[in-house]
């Protein structure tokens, strides 16, 4: 039997490139290792430069940095500057962190700070320290940073106006002191430093808005630190703004007469009072300087110090200096005070914001002057003992006029109340001293023993009368007739005495009216005494120069 | 030829550890020698096997009180510090409810290594001692020492985890301690132990138990 | 040495237990078989398909994923508001900066070095190899990749991490990183890789002047 031939099967040529589908395997995991890197790649934010002053609070690797308390990047290393006083942090911030970083922004480290106005960032103590940004306004991109040393008070973003402050002193005023409008926080202190010249303190404030468009360019701040003690004629006073003012410190302002003033530009200057009376006074700026020249102590008298007009402010003091007159060696003080016209005009029928003439003023400060008004020291403060300027009518002790050709016009003044007592006082004793009282008085013991004995031998002549004989009675005549004339001679002496020393009568008369002008004085005295009784305990006032 | 069960030793062959060739020793001289396929240094059995594992064992014994005893990690925080060691770990696993992973711990950590040491000692002395009982049970004993060996290494891995995760300054600091030194040495030594064993010395007294009796003698 | 085959040429396919020392033939293998010892069962060889494709792929897979697993971070770690997520080597870096030296070169030399080098002294050896080209060069590799291969311990280190992260879980949030994933897929490939080399493949092209006779060198 044949077989039949079977067909042979077709082989299939060996295929050359043969990949088994293992290879997919690699090919994934390739694409997934690629696919990450793309996506971190891609997802990696911008690294900026920070410089700080110590690297303290900075890990790197660890450190978060936060914006508005959301992570938004780390600081991946930490070196020293070149120049060995800096630290140098660079940090890996995210992608959408990209649009904050611009040429203002700022960093700066948060970590617990306890302060007296604040106690902040407690929540480091377990997190960890981290750095704070703050995104500036700035168009401009920026990566290289210095960061602040502290925390800013405002951040940029808070609406709100800044000024400026100047002041003699810093008082209990930091940084964060917060600034109070009608008792309200309306703002915070962001700086101070001292000027140029270091006459002043430039302090930079923060009103936010909306206070800060009461903030006009009337306005007056001043310093409502602590507690305001004002011990006075009205009294005790206490004020002060808010418990955190009597602690921290604090500034206040106010707007005096809110009338049609603008609000203040950004950046305005202003002056920062030391209280709230002296912030409200009217403004300075139309003040007309006046000269005053005294010739007794000023002691008590500070710059500052009130211009009164029989109760009403009219000014203030602003300079004492001696004034030395080599040729006559004749010693005085010139006293500087600003007058604010405002207060001295006629109110009835004249508007407040008429423009100032000064030739009115003048004419009128002249027929004031011409009635008696002078310049007098008086003693203000009874806990302290200042002095203040009175402005008072007196009777005209001689013509006075102002000069007006003097750079500051001179006012005529009177010489204080006490003082004058003092100077009253020194003369009676004077007079009293040079009365011839030794003589007087030995004259007066020689007539009354005269007087004495006459009555005495009239007595003994009553009685010889008594026992009368004839021949007795014209020896009680005789006795008489001797007794009278002794009388005589003693009215006599009396009167002689009385008559002879008319200086003597003259010097009482004259002593009286000294009394009676003493007294008057005296009962000033007693009525200052009666009100101000310590001021005797200032002690006896130096002599004249 | 019927084809008896003969070792390869017996055959005067050497065996390479790397390829597998065969090769027979040279007339001169027995040592350095190398497979003539790979290069690889060739022995008829492993060199000074029994010692070095002596040697090995008895210092990972040594090695292994400081490791249970020492702690192994500092744990401190704001209530204070406190050190645990390998032991105290698994309780505290236990305690807290995760028995199972303190069981895992358990035996990974103490369990193994102990079992390994145990182990190896028997395998020595049964050995030393040409013992011809049980001999495929021995084989897979020592299967089982090299296979397992690698696992206690977990609780190195688990501190260093621990140390390198919680490191917030201020709040809560893990730190290894000297036991993880002795520990880690416990587990190399271990696995050098067994490395150096050579199992075909258990099947040699079988072998040479039907061979004459100057056979040769494993060094 | 009485040895009855001693003077016989070697059969090629003549193979020694390496855990019992028996000689046996080993047989031809069909693709995805393996070959065990007759007496004590232990594993002799194997014949995977497509062996050296699988295996260079896979090898290339797990040095992918070795990098990922090495550049990302293994784990993010959020306690009370502060935030840690750490690499293998920043884990390394803290032992090692906390003075625990030892501890952290065997920690960076079993989890990090020891696969890194296995990983490319595999591919030094297969690469050639796959492209048809044989060096003898490349026998040193491959003994190194043997000795290393007991050292490279990937797998506890996962669990090892995992142990201490359900540890830490009581305390913080625990978010596993990129890194975690890919060491657990990277063990998946390694021991895939492992099981799909044929070791036989290195020595099937034969080196020239191969001989039968144990090489003695000089050490």
């Amino acid at each position: 039997m044949t077989e039949p031939e079977l067909p042979t099967a077709t082989v299939d040529a060996p295929r050359r490139f043969h990949i088994p589908l293992v290879w997919i395997i690699p090919l994934v995991a390739l694409l997934i290792g690629v696919f990450l890197a793309a996506r971190a790649w891609y997802e990696q934010g911008p690294t900026i430069t920070i410089q700080f002053n110590s690297g303290a609070g900075l890990e790197p690797g660890k450190t978060r940095i936060k914006y508005k308390d959301v992570d938004v990047g780390q600081i991946s290393a930490v070196a020293l500057a070149d120049d060995g006083a800096h630290v140098i942090a660079t940090a890996q911030l995210v992608r959408e962190a990209d649009r904050l970083l611009v040429t203002d922004t700022r960093f700066w480290v948060v970590s617990a700070r306890v302060s007296g106005s604040a106690v902040t960032g407690l929540g480091t103590l377990l997190s960890g320290a981290y750095v704070g940004m703050d995104a500036g306004q700035s168009t401009e991109p920026g990566r290289t940073f210095v960061a602040l040393d502290e925390a800013p008070v405002i951040t940029l973003d808070v609406p709100g106006r800044a000024f400026a402050l100047h002041a003699e002193t810093l008082g209990s005023i930091d940084v964060g002191t917060p600034i109070y409008f009608r008792r309200i926080p309306a703002g915070q202190v962001t700086g101070f430093k001292l000027d140029d010249t270091g006459q002043h303190l430039d302090i930079q404030v923060f009103i936010k808005s909306p206070y800060d468009r009461y903030v006009t360019t009337d306005s007056r701040f001043w310093n409502a630190s602590g507690i305001d003690v004002k011990l006075g004629a009205e009294g005790l006073q206490i004020n002060t703004e808010s418990a955190t003012s009597i602690l921290a410190g604090g500034l206040a302002f106010e707007t005096p007469d809110a009338g049609d003033a603008e609000p203040a530009p950004a950046g305005l200057d202003f002056r920062l009072f030391g209280s709230r009376a002296e912030a409200l006074k009217q403004p300075g700026s139309d003040a007309q300087i006046v000269q005053l020249r005294f010739t007794e102590s000023v002691r008590g008298l500070s710059v500052g110090a009130p211009v009164d007009f029989r109760g009403t402010q009219i000014g203030e003091v602003i300079a004492l200096e001696p004034d030395v007159d080599l040729d006559t060696a004749d010693v005085g003080l010139l006293v500087d005070i600003a007058v604010f016209p405002d207060r001295m005009r006629p109110r009835a029928g004249g508007k407040a914001d008429d423009d100032f003439d000064e030739a009115a003023f003048r004419t009128f400060v002249d027929r004031l002057v011409a009635r008696g008004l002078r310049a007098q020291l008086r003693n203000g403060n009874l806990v302290t003992g200042q002095l203040y300027v009175a402005m008072d009518f007196f009777p005209p002790v001689g013509k006075q006029k102002v000069d007006w050709a003097a750079r500051p016009p001179q006012l005529p003044t009177q010489r204080g109340s006490l003082d004058e007592l003092q100077a009253t006082l020194s003369r009676i004793a004077g007079k009293f001293d040079r009365l011839p009282l030794d003589d007087i008085a030995q004259e007066t013991r020689a007539a009354i023993a005269g007087l004495a004995r006459a009555v005495e031998r009239t007595d003994q002549l009553m009685q010889r009368l008594d026992g009368l004989a004839s021949n007795e009675v014209s020896a009680a005549a005789t006795e008489t007739q001797r007794t009278m004339a002794e009388a005589r001679a003693a009215i006599a002496d009396t009167r002689h005495l009385l008559s002879s020393d008319a200086p003597l009568q003259q010097d009482l008369r004259d002593s009286l009216q000294e009394l009676s002008r003493a007294a008057q004085s005296l009962r000033h005295l007693t009525d200052t005494l009666e009100r101000h009784p310590e001021a005797l305990l200032r002690g006896k006032p130096e002599e004249k120069p | 030829m019927r084809r008896r069960a003969l070792t390869a030793r017996e055959a005067g062959l050497l065996s390479c550890h790397v390829c597998g060739q065969l090769a027979r020793p040279p007339a001169e001289g027995a040592h350095s020698l190398r497979c003539p396929r790979c290069r690889a240094p060739m022995h008829l059995r492993k060199p000074a096997s029994v010692s070095t594992t002596w040697a090995l064992l008895i210092a990972s014994i040594v090695m292994f009180l400081p490791a249970n005893l020492l702690p192994v990690m500092t744990t401190t925080s704001l209530l204070g510090s406190q050190q645990d060691t390998i032991m105290s770990g698994v309780i505290f696993l236990w305690q807290s409810g995760s028995w199972p992973l303190a069981a895992v711990v358990f035996f990974a950590s103490v369990m193994v290594p102990l079992l390994k040491i145990v182990a190896l000692v028997y395998l020595t002395l049964s050995v030393q001692r040409r013992s011809t009982h049980n001999l495929l049970q021995r084989t897979r004993l020592y299967r089982l020492v090299e296979f397992v060996g690698r696992w206690s290494m977990l609780d190195i891995y688990v501190i260093t985890m621990l140390v390198a995760l919680v490191s917030f300054r201020g709040l809560a600091t893990i730190e290894a301690g000297p036991g993880a030194i002795a520990f880690g040495a416990v587990v190399v030594l271990t696995m050098f132990a067994a490395m150096s064993f050579d199992p075909r010395l258990i099947w040699d007294p079988l072998a040479s138990g039907s061979a004459d009796a100057h056979t040769a003698h494993h060094d | 040495m009485p040895a009855p085959a001693a003077h016989l040429k070697l059969p090629a396919d003549l193979v020694a237990c390496h855990e019992c020392d028996l000689l046996q033939t080993e047989p031809a293998l069909l693709p995805g078989q393996s070959a065990r010892c007759v007496r004590c069962d232990a594993f002799l060889a194997r014949n995977p398909p497509d062996s050296l494709d699988r295996t260079l792929a896979l090898t290339l897979t797990a040095l992918v994923l070795y990098v990922i697993a090495n550049v990302y971070p293994l784990v993010r770690l959020d306690m009370q508001g502060r935030v840690v997520a750490v690499t293998l080597f920043e884990a390394v870096q803290v032992l090692w900066r906390d003075g625990m030296m030892p501890v952290a070169a065997l920690v960076f030399g079993t989890a990090i070095l020891f696969p890194l080098l296995e990983l490319v002294m595999i591919l030094l050896v297969l690469v050639p190899l796959r492209l048809g080209r044989v060096t003898p060069r490349m026998a040193p590799f491959f003994r190194l990749v043997r000795s290393l291969k007991p050292w490279g311990m990937v797998e506890v280190f996962l669990l090892g991490m995992l142990v201490s992260l359900v540890k830490l879980s009581h305390l913080a949030s625990v978010i596993l990183g990129t890194a975690f994933w890919a060491t657990a897929a990277l063990i998946l490939a390694l021991t895939f890789a492992g099981r799909a080399f044929d070791t036989r493949l290195l020595w099937q092209t034969p080196l020239p002047d191969e001989a039968e006779d144990a090489l003695v060198t000089d050490r």
